[in-house]
């Protein structure tokens, strides 16, 4: 089959479910936003609705059988004008699709389902922490719900491969990172934005047992680069870490191995995610699963669906930095009885490599 | 009548405000951005303005939503409507059409928004023409252009008694263009920057660069200079009226902007007939209908470099009867005074 493969920019870890594809016997056109010639993404960036256009027109020019989206449809509004306009359009389209935020809005909801009914929509899926009983956002059960045959449900880990996990100790990773063994160790991994509630991190910061070490990882990797809303977040990030003696920190796009390393070394690792997230997904509970290390999460889907089922963590009260604060001091407190309940590897169980992705995305291929 | 006078932006409306309540209505000011209940959602989830203005309106109980910025996302809009079927206030919203004019997709947007029961008025706006064609896209999709207000076109606080005069040498040796503004790609900047290769090189370039959007930085600059050193360059954010004396102190304006602005609006055709001069513009709406019919300037196949230095060569050689045999104070018959726009919007409603 010939399959165009979109996604927001070439990224090295799509080429190998690329790979795949191709071994699989299919022909394979990685699009990219980067491949679109400058004049014409010229007119993309002026112009962001037409994005679809392009995108449906490389599809239509190549005769593709498969317009694979291996990334979210982040405008589903635009791309249902887009199809309807053309009717003929032959390819059939998969795409990712985020229940976060359909949790928020009716007119969100209402537009995936029109979408997801177009007879050239083939498959929506959706990325979840838990996989079983999902729960649907009341918006999207209100407007009646997505076509079932067209929607499925996948987890995934952190784009890492697991066997890196198995691959390093405890003890390599701490003196890789210079951290004393008997140290506890609190990680905040990840790119430092507002939905992901940085400015609450840093507030507890000030309320966190003194005793605890809380390793910060910036991470500075994604094609958005900063949050427009955390501009001055290099500004920020050096008076965290020059005001509290207990914080090290190493901001970097870290290699897949570092990124184990991190997990390996922590005894906690916190998520301190806005509401904003509910219903969405994060690398980080899997990771931390991986490492059979705790988690401290608010208190909203799918986190605390995730803790209360495999009791992997300490929920908190959401965008409460005290409550973070008093939970992360609870989580250490009680660490080692977190660590004999916790199903580290139940709550992993039905992920899958992100390397498959098309194979469990795309129908009968 | 409740008005909710809804705005992106924080800026200075008191006289208009004050304009649209001495009508008779009573006038409500949302900017969405500005609720402390709303704000934050929006720093990840622009599409949800547009929920946050219609059940503001809806508590608030009013009769007419009056979106003071123009629509940029009519998708969103749209999507917002569909979900409250009896959503009571009505709605009068402006637009561009250069943006339907590009997307049949876009232009399908539009037709069903314009069906919409909410939806009773859309102003839309000709760089000075009042009855200008709508574009094919509009006119496939069979829109229902019965709600659309056509407005010439909107001067920023004009004053028409206003005192500038020329101050400018009169010589032909010494002619004076300029090219105001930000610069964009839309606007073709690095268009005119290659043209200027090729254009007579006694010819005065004023070169003003708005510096609020920029999508070239400061090396194309350099090459302006290089390949025409008789060069004014300002680099400056000037006031209405002191970008307005710009225009006096010129002979001609030259306009470099891409095809993908066909069917929008721009202050320079205005700005240049009430100064009365001339323009260098690119062959295509709302440009080409101005000119043909007011003969205010010379017309170039668009994103033509040479095109256009050729363009503006001609405009020196012929200036004077350019001047002789352009109706500038027709082309701006149709204009308004932008804080007048609420009133036309709410006329015949």
């Amino acid at each position: 089959m010939k399959i165009v493969f979109f996604n927001g920019e070439e990224v090295t870890d799509k080429h190998l479910a690329i790979q795949k594809l191709k071994e699989a016997g299919h022909e394979v056109f990685l699009y990219s936003l980067d491949k679109i010639p400058p004049n014409r993404r010229k007119l993309i960036e002026i112009r962001h609705f037409q994005m679809y256009e392009h995108i449906l027109d490389h599809a239509q020019e190549v005769n593709a059988d498969i317009l694979y989206f291996a990334c979210p449809i982040s405008c589903p509004e635009l791309m249902i004008y887009e199809l309807r306009a053309r009717p003929d359009f032959k390819p059939k389209i998969t795409f990712m699709g985020q229940l976060r935020e359909l949790n928020r809005s009716m007119a969100r909801s209402l537009c995936l389902k029109e979408l997801v009914d177009l007879p050239q929509i083939s498959r929506v899926t959706f990325s979840t922490l838990i996989q079983e009983n999902i729960k649907l956002p009341d918006n999207l059960i209100k407007v009646g719900g997505l076509n079932k045959e067209k929607t499925n449900y996948i987890s995934e880990y952190y784009n890492v491969d697991p066997k890196l996990f198995d691959s390093v100790t405890r003890k390599e990773s701490r003196d890789y990172f210079g951290i004393k063994y008997d140290e506890f160790v609190l990680l905040n991994s990840g790119s430092w934005s507002y939905i992901k509630g940085t400015d609450i991190f840093i507030e507890a910061i000030k309320h966190i047992n003194k005793d605890i070490t809380i390793f910060i990882h910036k991470n500075t990797s994604g094609r958005i680069g900063e949050d427009p809303n955390f501009l001055n977040s290099q500004k920020l990030f050096e008076s965290t870490i020059k005001a509290y003696k207990n914080i090290i920190s190493i901001e970097r796009r870290s290699t897949h191995e570092e990124m184990v390393m991190l997990y390996k070394c922590a005894d906690l690792v916190l998520c301190s995610h806005r509401k904003l997230y509910e219903y969405s997904v994060s690398g980080i509970p899997g990771m931390a699963a991986l490492a059979e290390v705790p988690i401290v999460a608010p208190d909203f889907y799918y986190f605390n669906e995730l803790i209360d089922r495999y009791k992997i963590g300490v929920k908190y009260e959401p965008e409460n930095a005290m409550d973070m604060a008093r939970s992360i001091d609870y989580a250490k407190n009680n660490i080692e009885k977190i660590n004999k309940n916790a199903k580290y590897k139940e709550s992993i169980k039905n992920y899958y490599d992100p390397y498959d992705a098309p194979f469990k995305v795309i129908p009968n291929i | 009548m409740k008005i909710l006078f809804s705005t992106f932006y924080n800026e200075e409306l008191k006289e208009r405000i004050k304009k649209f309540s001495s009508l008779g209505y009573d006038v409500i000011i949302y900017n969405c951005h500005l609720d402390k209940n709303e704000e934050n959602r929006f720093k990840n989830r622009h599409f949800q303005m547009y929920e946050s203005i219609l059940n503001f309106a809806q508590k608030e109980k009013i009769d007419i939503i009056y979106f003071h910025d123009y629509l940029t996302v009519p998708e969103y809009l749209l999507a917002e409507l569909k979900v409250r079927p009896n959503f009571t206030p009505r709605i009068i919203f402006s637009m561009f059409l250069r943006e339907v004019n590009r997307s049949l997709a876009r232009a399908q947007t539009i037709k069903e928004l314009l069906d919409m029961p909410q939806i009773i008025r859309v102003i839309t706006f000709g760089m000075g023409l009042k009855d200008f064609p709508y574009p094919e896209t509009m006119i496939n999709v069979k829109t229902n252009f019965s709600k659309i207000k056509k407005v010439g076109g909107v001067f920023y606080s004009i004053d028409r008694s206003s005192k500038l005069k020329k101050n400018i040498p009169t010589s032909m040796n010494d002619i004076v263009m300029l090219y105001p503004g930000r610069w964009i790609y839309s606007k073709g900047t690095d268009i005119f920057v290659e043209a200027t290769k090729y254009i007579d090189k006694d010819i005065t370039i004023l070169a003003h660069k708005n510096p609020m959007e920029d999508d070239y930085g400061h090396a194309i600059q350099d090459d302006l200079l290089k390949n025409h050193p008789q060069t004014i360059f300002i680099e400056k954010y000037l006031e209405p009226e002191k970008m307005r004396k710009l225009f006096f102190d010129s002979h001609a304006v030259i306009c470099s902007h891409r095809r993908l602005y066909e069917y929008s609006e721009t202050g320079i055709p205005g700005e240049s007939s009430l100064a009365k001069i001339p323009i260098v513009a690119p062959d295509f709406n709302f440009f080409r209908e101005i000119i043909k019919k007011y003969k205010t300037g010379i017309l170039y196949e668009p994103e033509n470099p040479i095109a256009l230095a050729n363009a503006i060569n001609q405009m020196k050689k012929q200036y004077n009867e350019i001047v002789s045999n352009a109706k500038f104070e027709e082309s701006i018959e149709n204009y308004i005074k932008e804080d007048d726009i609420p009133k036309i919007a709410m006329e015949d409603l």
